[in-house]
């Protein structure tokens, strides 16, 4: 890969800022450490604005916002740049978004000091003004936390597969809230890092404590479909540990057709199930492999019941209701619609319709093919 | 995210329904079994959880 840089307004001192850089509020270089903002962007024009903008706005305001230009052929560079942040650009990055993440950290961890902090989120992903400053707080708070990463909700539009994406986003941050935080995966939405963290992957890539991403040192992995997963591992594996506190929110898009659905969980399911195989079964992927296991069984289940009911539809055998099994199902209704609280009632009561079975289903099916894709090592494509 | 195993639960035991297929005993008691690990699953996710001490 070849990368050439082009710094932006941002890297001159001198030059005139825009509202990322701008000290509308909150503190500079405060407590916890200088905080550089990465933001990796491929042709993110229409969303940039937006996410740099709230940057500026944050209550424990970036030190440093640095937008990393990947292959970009719309304006966002430009975009950028005229909202006062600092751009670099990538030529020739064929590792999209982990490797335009490894070309900045490069320069990034040889100059900064191991205390401070990195922030790594997505262009398309708005965070609530007080992302930062909680994460920082987090962060400092415990020593043995590698990364904090943020709680998502989906963003506007998308109709009606928009709509039922944001429920099931609204579900999974039930969950980490009860959780206290604990969670699987650190977004790579967002999440923030110690400097010395990030060379403490790097290094122990270098010397195979660690699977070697890009061979020469790369925090992220590029080898992989779920970077953000890998680096999960890494991290536990290293004696991390992993927090998505639920005062770190961020809005982050969804996808607008059932089509990008499709492709998107494709991709995330099969390298969620590729890093188990990369990383073995360890202390710190066993929880993975069970989940992966009960995943798996849940799409057999579901292909054998509804095939069983199927064939008794269509050879005339019928169907029996059992009264045992009514009360089983009146709890599922129950959790759909308990679980959607935080959308609330309105929501609440469509859920009971079991309507969300669209996408339980579609999510299965997309489940089961990334499963045979990763059995069969089918080519990858994201 | 990635690893929720939740959904597919919820998908494949969200039927009151048992179809008469003449398949073994064996088969339902597999389906039922599954069915009762969601279950569990799924009262865990409704009982409210203790908010922890700031």
């Amino acid at each position: 890969m070849r990368n050439d840089r082009t710094m932006g307004a941002g890297s001159d001192p001198t030059a005139p800022r825009g509202p990322a850089a701008a000290p509308a509020r909150g503190t500079h270089r405060a407590d916890g450490g200088t905080v550089t903002v990465l933001v990796p962007a491929h042709n993110e024009a229409g969303a940039i604005v937006e996410t740099l903008h709230l940057l500026g706005q944050q209550t424990r305001r970036p030190d440093r916002v640095i937008v990393i230009a990947d292959n970009c052929t719309d304006a966002t560079e430009q975009l950028a740049l005229a909202q006062g942040a600092e751009v670099i650009r990538t030529h020739g990055n064929t590792d999209k978004k982990a490797g335009a993440l490894n070309f900045a950290l490069g320069s990034l961890l040889e100059s900064a000091d191991g205390d401070e902090l990195v922030l790594v989120q997505d262009a398309d992903s708005q965070l609530a003004g007080d992302f930062i400053e909680n994460a920082v707080r987090h962060l400092g708070a415990d020593s043995t936390l590698g990364a904090v990463g943020g709680v998502f909700s989906g963003g506007p539009g998308g109709g009606f597969v928009g709509h039922l994406q944001r429920n099931e986003y609204a579900r999974y941050a039930r969950d980490v809230k009860r959780l206290h935080g604990r969670c699987l995966v650190v977004t790579g939405t967002a999440a923030l890092f110690r400097v010395r963290t990030l060379r403490g992957v790097s290094v122990a890539r270098t010397r195979g404590a660690l699977p070697a991403g890009n061979g020469r040192g790369g925090v992220y992995d590029t080898s992989v479909l779920t970077e953000d997963n890998e680096l999960s591992f890494a991290l536990l594996t290293l004696g991390h540990t992993i927090l998505s506190p639920a005062d770190c929110t961020l809005v982050t898009e969804v996808m607008p057709t059932w089509h990008e659905l499709w492709a998107q969980r494709l991709r995330w399911k099969r390298g969620a199930v590729e890093n188990c195989v990369q990383y073995g079964w360890t202390k710190v992927t066993r929880p993975y492999w069970g989940r992966q296991f009960l995943s798996m069984l849940g799409v057999l289940v579901t292909l054998a019941y509804v095939g069983a009911i199927a064939y008794a539809v269509g050879s005339g055998a019928g169907l029996h209701i059992h009264a045992i099994w009514m009360a089983v199902t009146a709890v599922f209704v129950l959790e759909r619609v308990v679980t959607l609280r935080p959308r609330g009632w309105k929501y609440m009561l469509l859920a009971a319709t079991m309507y969300e079975m669209v996408i339980d289903l579609f999510l299965q099916a997309a489940h089961a093919k990334a499963f045979a894709d990763a059995l069969f090592n089918t080519k990858k494509v994201w | 995210m990635y690893n929720n195993p939740m959904i597919p639960m919820a998908a494949s035991a969200g039927s009151a329904a048992l179809a008469m297929t003449g398949a073994g005993e064996a088969f339902w008691y597999a389906l039922a079994g599954f069915a009762l690990l969601a279950l569990g699953l799924a009262i865990k996710r409704i009982v409210p959880v203790r908010a922890l001490k700031s």
